[in-house]
């Protein structure tokens, strides 16, 4: 059966077995972001409603944060747009990334398509070796079950959020909405392969303060490019191995 | 709201979500055409890293609402205590954990006390 020829067709078996994957450590740390963000929903005077469809819609809680706060402040729908935009350019190289380990090339190309509206920084995390180990037709429909039961138990985690407000001690609630970047950074740490990838880390970590004063609209994507492209040419140098 | 106010708001998410999706699909295209073993890939996954990285310490340094009542040193310590305790113990649960217990302890029970 495991025959060495490119595959054309992908495993659509794998789309259950993938909804599985919610009970880890990333569905966990992704509900409590989530409850927090129906708490600030609700917090700001907003209807359920337009929380539930930027979650549907954008689903990456920057720019959902960003869009709710601009229409509150009675920014124009053009500003909005290039704002939320811009939170939304650094989607584009995890989205590559994700897609360059899962797709099929030979296979068509609406599932690919269909995946990348889910792909964010959790689904770029989760794509790690758990992933790599599958037989590659797999891999995309294991992501895209995960992706849409994250996203329906999403939906379920910011309207549990709107309606629990103020029901948990602060301290609590500050723990639960800063899980999310200790997630990420931690995770980062773990999925560090070689030299490049930890320089990489330091690159975004350096700079970001840096970019936060001089370019407060483009911070996130200038200290990425600048850190990522420096980590990447003193990498190569350094070659690959640790 | 008024219907008129949440018709707008309707229309801002949607065009926010085409806003945003522009920027998968190009993802999709460059997926398509580069190779996955190639140098300009790599590249790639080291600007998504070190954006990562930038996005944590941006919530350390400029927390959103629900954070500003924490000390900054409260949420660096978790940053970088979590990833102290993975290297210690090799495990990510363990790591998210103590950056979570790390939170609760200090603003709970030690801030408190002076």
């Amino acid at each position: 059966m495991q025959e060495p020829e490119i595959s054309t067709r992908y495993e659509w078996s794998a789309f259950w077995p993938g909804v599985t994957g919610i009970f880890s450590l990333a569905g966990l740390v992704m509900c409590a972001s989530f409850l927090g963000f129906g708490a600030l929903l609700n917090g700001m005077g907003f209807d359920l409603w337009p929380g539930l469809l930027t979650t549907l819609l954008i689903w990456a809680l920057p720019g959902q944060v960003v869009l709710l706060t601009l229409f509150q402040e009675g920014a124009a729908l053009l500003a909005i747009c290039l704002a939320v935009s811009v939170t939304a350019i650094r989607l584009l190289p995890m989205v590559t990334v994700v897609l360059a380990k899962t797709a099929l090339p030979e296979a068509p190309r609406w599932p690919s398509y269909f995946l990348a509206h889910f792909i964010a920084v959790t689904l770029w995390v989760l794509t790690g070796d758990d992933i790599m180990a599958m037989p590659r037709p797999r891999r995309l429909p294991w992501l895209t079950g995960l992706a849409c039961c994250l996203m329906t138990v999403m939906l379920v985690m910011t309207t549990i959020g709107y309606y629990l407000t103020g029901a948990v001690p602060v301290a609590v609630a500050a723990a639960l909405a800063f899980m999310s970047p200790c997630f990420f950074f931690v995770s980062l740490f773990a999925a560090a392969k070689a030299r490049m990838d930890l320089l990489a880390i330091a690159g975004g970590v350096a700079l970001v303060p840096l970019c936060m004063r001089l370019v407060p609209d483009y911070d996130l994507v200038i200290s990425g490019v600048v850190g990522g492209t420096f980590a990447y040419l003193i990498g190569r140098r350094l070659g690959k191995v640790r | 709201m008024s219907a008129g106010a949440d018709g707008y708001l309707l229309l801002v998410v949607l065009a926010g979500g085409v806003a945003t999706y522009i920027w998968r699909a190009l993802g999709v295209f460059a997926a398509q055409a580069l190779d996955p073993e190639g140098n300009l890939l790599r590249w790639l996954g080291c600007v998504a890293t070190a954006i990562v990285a930038a996005l944590c310490v941006k919530l350390a340094l400029a927390p959103p609402q629900v954070l500003e009542s924490t000390h900054l040193l409260t949420r660096l310590g978790a940053l970088f205590g979590g990833v102290a305790a993975f290297y210690v113990s090799a495990n990510t649960t363990i790591g998210v954990g103590v950056s979570f217990a790390l939170i609760v302890l200090v603003e709970q029970f030690f801030r408190p006390a002076f």
